[in-house]
């Protein structure tokens, strides 16, 4: 007998059977659809507001950064004179050096012709005390190029009060992070005296104020023009202490920090360093996730695997008969495992469907938040590759849950119930 | 010539104590004959049947059918000849209660896969019009009357026309009508298309009117 005609037979016989017990069937699809449902659902919503927590965060932080970092020397002035001998320096301390980077200007052009790069913007940093009445408040004030900066990090979408362009125009103007402007008690056009870590205080104005999502950047964020912190640090306008870079592809970056720390002698810092938690508590939601989703398709399994077991007890006459029929053990399991998949099948694509019903509708659900601009509903996420692996576990989970059932059915001995 | 032979079998239940039921049984059975076995309830007829019919291969000795030996083959190769070479009629019915009747009849002809879906069906139609149940062809099993369905699973182990037709009091549950049809379309099988037909039976006047008689008394023939 060939291939086709038998599998075509036992489906028959496997279908029939299924329908002619509706409700057991429905009750075995439903448990499948269930487990596959939530885990569609669990799935695109933890998956979803990881994305977006993390593509917040990593549209807030360039790809690369290229920065000078106060260093100790490697070798000691002793080892040179005293070449060989056991030289021992305590605490050695570093030299006073300028923090900017070399040839900044050359190198930012350069990187503005590389097509791999998206947004280049030199900026420069300096600590910085708020004079507030009486007290001085620690802060740091940065730098930037308003255009540059802008492209890099979309600042115009995330003012929420104020004039973006007064940063460019106006000299001494301040744009500070929302938490930070409360914090100082400011408002749009009031002063505030700025002293900076060399003690040359200047005065500027509040002319935008940031809301960027993330509560620590919202409490120290502070742009004010690269003119105005060079003027105030008395260097020249050459003088650029970071650079930011942000790439097409995110990817590419930890190579692209290597070749230039190599070109520039200068440190660097990627997106990947820059956020280690982010990643790790992704993996870790990740770990969680996946034993959530593990018992949930085990308890469904087992729901099958009792069904099953349960059909077969009923089916026992049945199963003697066509045994003696001379139907052989294969066909008895092959009736039983196509059972066990047609449940498992029609269960996930049920469950898959439903997950996805679900999932949209959550889409619906008003979140509202103070931390993130952006978000107004819930942030599902909904990956094809998820729906894929929900088809799969269920046809794993189903095959596995029929097939000790089925290889039951095959090894019983029609003789003993046929004898009653 | 024999279609089937049986030499020195031994049969023993093992559980819940061992028991010798069917002694040191030597027989053959001729093609084409209509045999009856008789004798009391307990003394081996069903265990014997069974043995017969492949199913059971827990014996000690040896059955050869149609110049097979069944003693020492595979569940495969044993549904297979089962499948090809006997038809069994039971006890009781024992049809498949989901399937309709025409589904009963034709299950182990599609699982032969010899003739076409439509030649199948045909030979199941011939079937039941002999046996007066083809009105019923439609319906499910489980809605027959006992009658009827004796009459289908008569129909069913005639579909594959076997060599050997083994019935376990085929016709106990019908009515003396009916139980004349079967009698008269047994002898026909064996007189027209050569088929041997080997059946326990109660009914003294069924097993007055086959061509031979095995009397069973505790596990052993009686002649």
């Amino acid at each position: 007998m060939n291939y086709i005609n038998r599998i075509k037979l036992t489906s028959y016989i496997g279908f029939t059977q299924l329908w002619a017990k509706k409700t057991q069937t429905i009750v075995a699809i439903a448990g499948v659809t269930f487990g596959i449902a939530v885990f569609i659902f669990l799935l695109g919503c933890v998956k979803g507001v990881n994305q977006y927590i993390t593509e917040l965060s990593l549209e807030q932080c360039p790809d690369i950064r290229l920065f000078n970092e106060t260093n100790i020397s490697e070798d000691a002035v002793l080892d040179r004179v005293h070449i060989g001998e056991n030289n021992i320096v305590h605490h050695p301390k570093p030299k006073n050096i300028l923090l900017n980077l070399r040839d900044a200007q050359k190198t930012i052009e350069k990187l503005n012709s590389n097509p791999a790069v998206k947004a280049v913007s030199g900026i420069v940093k300096s600590q910085v005390y708020y004079n507030f009445g009486s007290s001085k408040i620690n802060g740091e004030i940065t730098g930037i190029n308003y255009e540059d900066e802008n492209k890099l990090l979309d600042l115009e979408s995330k003012f929420v009060a104020g004039d973006s362009k007064a940063l460019s125009h106006i000299p001494n103007s301040l744009v500070m992070g929302k938490k930070l402007a409360a914090r100082l008690n400011l408002n749009i056009g009031d002063k505030i005296v700025v002293t900076t870590d060399k003690g040359f205080d200047f005065i500027a104005t509040l002319s935008g104020i940031i809301k960027i999502g993330i509560p620590d950047q919202d409490k120290t964020i502070c742009y004010v023009n690269t003119k105005t912190v060079q003027t105030i640090l008395s260097v020249p306008s050459s003088y650029i202490t970071d650079i930011n870079i942000k790439l097409y592809d995110r990817s590419l970056a930890p190579a692209m920090a290597q070749s230039l720390v190599e070109q520039h002698s200068c440190s660097s810092s990627d997106w990947l360093k820059d956020n280690p938690l982010l990643f790790e508590g992704d993996e870790l939601n990740d770990i969680v996730f996946k034993c959530i989703a593990a018992s949930i398709l085990l308890v469904a399994g087992f729901g099958i695997f009792n069904i099953l077991n349960m059909m077969i007890y009923e089916k026992m006459k049945d199963i003697a008969i066509i045994k003696a029929l001379g139907f052989s053990d294969n066909d008895v399991r092959m009736i039983f495992m196509i059972q066990a998949l047609t449940i498992g099948f029609i269960g996930a694509i049920l469950g898959l469907l439903i997950g996805l019903i679900l999932s949209w509708l959550a889409t619906f659900i008003p979140f509202e938040s103070e931390y993130f601009l952006s978000l107004d509903h819930l942030p599902m996420c909904f990956n094809i590759l998820y729906y894929i692996l929900g088809l799969l576990f269920g046809l794993l989970t189903t095959s596995l849950a029929g097939y000790l059932p089925s290889r039951k059915a095959s090894r019983l001995d029609p003789i003993t119930i046929l004898r009653g | 010539m024999n279609i089937l032979e049986v030499n020195n079998l031994n049969k023993y239940f093992r559980q819940p104590t061992e028991f010798h039921v069917l002694k040191d049984l030597n027989f053959n059975v001729e093609k084409g004959k209509l045999t009856s076995i008789t004798g009391k309830s307990g003394s081996g007829k069903s265990t014997l049947l069974y043995l017969l019919s492949t199913m059971d291969t827990d014996f000690d000795g040896s059955i050869n059918i149609s110049e097979n030996e069944i003693k020492g083959k595979d569940n495969n190769w044993l549904a297979n000849f089962r499948n090809e070479h006997i038809g069994f009629i039971f006890q009781f019915h024992f049809l498949l209660p989901e399937f309709s009747v025409f589904d009963n009849v034709m299950l182990p002809a599609l699982k032969l896969g010899k003739l076409s879906k439509e030649e199948i069906e045909n030979n199941a139609f011939e079937l039941l019009c002999l046996l007066d149940v083809a009105d019923q062809g439609k319906k499910k099993a489980s809605l027959l009357s006992g009658g009827e369905q004796q009459r289908v699973a008569i129909a069913r182990a005639l579909i594959n026309q076997p060599t050997l037709i083994i019935g376990d009091e085929p016709t106990g549950n019908l009515d003396s009508q009916n139980t004349a049809i079967v009698l008269d379309l047994f002898k026909e099988l064996c007189k027209e298309k050569g088929q041997t037909i080997l059946t326990v039976t109660h009914d003294e006047d069924f097993a007055d009117r086959s061509d031979r008689i095995i009397h069973l008394k505790d596990g052993r023939i009686v002649t």
